[in-house]
């Protein structure tokens, strides 16, 4: 980093700019500085940098200062929301209205919404009939060019490629997130726990897939094996007559696969609520039953008919660090959106 | 609204030297499989867009391709891609041309891609609940042949018999059950494309690292690649349907109605609340309980076929044509009629039905049972066949669907029926509702003194309520998509965000030859 740069930097930011752990660290306390940096780096032709990353120091933004939560929209059922809130700061004040981020994974409700919009999770939220769909509705960025990008606060469009695709999962190397508003559902008001029992883990995740295909929301799963048979405590919550159907669902499928309601209970302990929860990864299905037929043992969260997050001895990508993208045509995409790569390119 | 002008029937223009050259090539690339026939340019220049409807009446051919191909599969389309991108000539994708925007009308000629003999589907995934089809399958076809392996997609759009997967995929459909099972970018697992680099795409199983590349093809309407082959989720075919039916004293409190039955966390199949125009002529649409259909012009006798269509050819402009008066005779309609219908396992099916019930009396809906909503099942596909009565009776229908967040529903609502009172008749229909929000979907009558008035108040009406749609926080489209119509519509919703889109079209079609002309003007 040039020492116009960090001079710069350094005047515009004050206190909120310091070189710490091989990283120059910017944590702008509004938008609008957080605007002014990105320009500073464009005109110095340096790039925006994540930490840990090797090679010259590189230019860090924190977004944790900014988290402006609202307006809350009671209709909708959503609020807006700066990056740097975390999670678990929106879903306790969503509290107030009634109202909840939902099911979530309980180390990415740790996580500021911009990182788990932009980080490995892709903002990715369960819904019924086994499919995910972005936690946010619609997104305010800033784009390479120091622009902003704000997408339309709807459902569903057919307007074009989706502008939201750009930002989510992208790490912030196609834009930054300023902030978003976010999809929210009503607070549970009762929650059920039951233990099931079943003869082989690929009867259990047949079952778990007809459950979710047929409209079942489970929040959490937790399964191991013992003595042969696998094992399955599931979480439901909502309303309660929410509650009733999709247990109905699930035990139905549950029944037809060859399972049965057990009285065992998991010697799998809960995560111990007072320290950092443990590491997470997104999984696949045929994943999940092999490792159970190793005698494996996993939580599991956000379920789909594809997979889940787990927890625990199941093979899957890594949530805590950021992967290589999926796609060579990813690259093009980015390279010509930043040619210069301002926002650090591609992982 | 279109920055070119439609040609004259004598004047389809001849052949450059370029079209023929690359003609040339493609005969021996696909043999028996191109055509620069006069009858194929001319079936290929337009989709359903009213407006081309319109040209056509009016003796105006919509902008031809040059050359129509018909390849067998993704390795040809690849080949002919590369043809074009050498020969720097346009590619425009053709599914089976119900669009309604002008998504396929060829502005700057070149090669009309017919996908419709990439129609393989595999057989259903049964563990994993996918299904790997090619593009050009025809959506009823697609369907018959997973019901017939005990599964269904769940996408139901009303040109189901008409439309393929590609086309799907390209303009981002939605199906009249998409309240359950999701629009089409919800059922796509994976996809195959050819980009306008002559590159053959396979994007990762979703979820996967980076960015959804899925979603930054989808609703690209040919502009960025063609569609060859996707892998869809499926489900089990539903065990029961269960019907109902309510009145509502007026659309605010339907409108409330769904909002609660979706905060709730049901999931009904379909959901359509009429506003009170449109609840009226439903309630005249009397075949549906005597089980009889629309009769073809030809079965029709003497009074239905020639003295009824006269008297309307005569009487019905004029109505139209002085659509503020008729608007506000349609203000004197108050009641809504709305329509929910579940499906999928028994059990559920009725506790939501049940637990939809009692919301929807709780919210003042007076219980119809489920007549209502069956008769609306058994003719949901009529409507793409009932436009053709208006257009002969010398004016023009057209439809426009929004979504919007529930907050905004009502005022996307009321300002699009402002702006567009003068100058068409309008009804809505409220459907593809989400936990969040709805689609509105408007249906416009007009009439013009003669047929360059009417292209007029066309180009008037769209701009209208597009500006209304826009101002009150709608997104411009909900599934029909975006093609020449909308495309400056689109370019002001994405503000200086257009820019991504650009990107996005200079990294996968750097030579500009996919379907110029769309999405952004």
């Amino acid at each position: 980093m040039s020492e116009g740069l960090h001079e710069q930097l350094r005047d515009s930011l004050g206190p909120r700019y310091e070189q710490k752990d091989g990283a120059a660290w910017c944590a702008p306390r509004s938008e609008r500085e957080l605007l002014l940096v990105l320009k500073l780096l464009r005109d110095h032709g340096a790039k925006l940098g994540r930490p840990g990353a090797s090679g010259s120091p590189p230019v860090v933004i924190s977004r944790r200062a900014l988290q402006l939560l609202g307006p809350w929209e009671a209709q909708s059922g959503t609020v807006v929301a700066e990056a740097g809130a975390t999670l678990e700061e929106i879903d306790r004040a969503a509290a107030a209205h009634q109202l909840t981020i939902g099911p979530i994974s309980p180390r990415a409700l740790l996580l500021e919404l911009g990182h788990f919009l932009e980080g490995p999770y892709g903002g990715l939220r369960p819904v019924p009939c086994g499919r995910l769909e972005p936690l946010s509705m619609a997104l305010t960025a800033v784009m390479p060019d120091g622009l902003y990008a704000a997408s339309r606060a709807a459902p569903r469009h057919a307007a074009g490629p989706s502008l939201d695709a750009f930002f989510l999962g992208a790490g912030g190397r196609l834009g930054l997130l300023l902030r978003a508003q976010i999809r929210l559902v009503p607070r549970a008001t009762a929650t059920r726990l039951n233990t099931f029992s079943f003869p082989s883990p690929a009867t259990f995740v047949a079952a778990v897939r007809r459950g979710l295909l047929g409209g079942s929301c489970v929040e959490r799963l937790r399964v191991e094996t013992r003595k042969g048979r696998v094992l399955v405590e599931a979480r439901f919550g909502g309303s309660q007559s929410a509650v009733d159907r999709d247990l109905a669902v699930l035990g139905t499928q549950i029944l037809n696969q060859g399972g049965r309601l057990s009285e065992d209970h998991l010697q799998r302990p809960e995560p111990p609520a007072d320290r950092s929860p443990p590491p997470e990864r997104e999984v696949r299905w045929e994943a999940v039953a092999k490792a159970l037929e190793a005698g494996g043992s996993a939580a599991l969260y956000r379920l789909s008919v594809d997979g889940a997050v787990a927890e625990g001895q199941v093979e899957g990508r890594d949530l805590s660090a950021e992967s290589p993208w999926s796609h060579p045509a990813l690259e093009a995409i980015a390279a010509a959106l930043d040619p210069s790569a301002s926002l650090g390119g591609p992982p | 609204m279109t920055a070119f002008a439609p040609l004259s029937a004598s004047s389809l223009p001849p052949l450059s030297a370029l079209a023929q050259a690359a003609a040339a090539e493609l005969s021996s690339l696909l043999p028996g499989r191109v055509s620069t026939a006069d009858e194929d340019r001319l079936s290929y220049s337009r989709d359903m867009w009213s407006k081309a409807i319109l040209w056509i009446r009016q003796g105006k051919i919509p902008p031809p391709p040059d050359v129509v191909v018909w390849p067998d599969n993704e390795d040809e389309v690849q080949k002919v891609v590369q043809l074009a991108r050498a020969h720097k000539l346009p590619i425009v994708p053709f599914g089976a041309g119900s669009g309604v925007c002008g998504g396929v009308c060829a502005v700057r000629g070149g090669i009309s891609l017919d996908l419709k003999r990439l129609e393989r589907v595999g057989a259903v995934d049964g563990e994993r609940f996918t299904v790997d089809a090619d593009a050009g399958v025809v959506g009823e076809v697609l369907e018959r042949k997973l019901n017939a392996q005990g599964y269904t997609l769940g996408h139901f759009p009303s040109s189901i018999y008409m439309s393929t997967l590609g086309g799907w995929l390209a303009a981002r459909s939605a199906g009249q059950l998409s309240t359950r099972y999701g629009k089409i970018e919800d059922m796509v697992c994976s996809l195959r494309a050819v980009t306008g680099r002559g590159e053959v795409v396979q994007t990762p199983e979703r979820p996967a690292p980076g960015p959804d590349l899925a979603e930054l093809l989808m609703g690209s309407e040919g502009t960025l690649c063609v569609f060859t082959r996707a892998r869809l989720r499926v489900h089990p075919a539903p065990e029961h349907k269960a019907f109902r039916a309510f009145r509502y004293r007026s659309v605010e409190a339907g409108v409330e109605a769904i909002r609660r039955v979706m905060r709730d966390g049901l999931r009904p199949a379909v959901v359509r609340l009429y506003d009170p125009f449109d609840t009226a002529l439903a309630a005249r649409k009397k075949p549906h309980e005597g089980g009889k259909g629309t009769k073809a012009p030809s079965d029709r006798g003497l009074v239905q076929g020639e003295l009824v269509p006269f008297l309307t050819r005569l009487v019905a402009p004029r109505v139209f044509g002085n659509p503020k008066l008729i608007n506000r005779a349609a203000d004197l309609f108050r009641s809504c009629i709305l329509i929910l219908m579940f499906e999928g396992e028994t059990r559920r099916a009725l506790q939501e039905e049940g637990q939809a019930r009692e919301l929807c009396a709780a919210a003042g809906g007076a219980d119809l049972g489920e007549a209502p909503a069956q008769a609306w099942y058994r003719t949901r596909y009529d409507v793409s066949y009932r436009m053709s009565p208006v257009v002969d009776d010398g004016m023009l229908a057209d439809t426009f669907e929004v979504a919007a967040s529930w907050d905004r529903v009502l005022d996307v609502y009321e300002r699009v029926r402002e702006a567009v009172a003068p100058l068409a008749f309008a009804m809505c229909h409220f459907s593809h509702a989400y936990v969040e929000g709805c689609s509105l979907y408007f249906s416009f009558a007009l009439a013009g003194a003669g047929e360059r008035a009417l292209e007029t108040r066309y180009d008037e009406l769209w701009k209208a309520a597009l500006a209304a749609a826009l101002a009150s926080g709608a997104t411009v489209s909900h599934h029909h998509g975006i093609g020449l119509l909308k495309a400056r519509a689109l370019a002001e919703q994405l503000g200086d965000a257009r820019r991504m889109v650009q990107g996005l079209k200079r990294a996968l079609d750097p030579d500009g030859i996919m379907n110029p002309g769309k999405l952004l003007p």
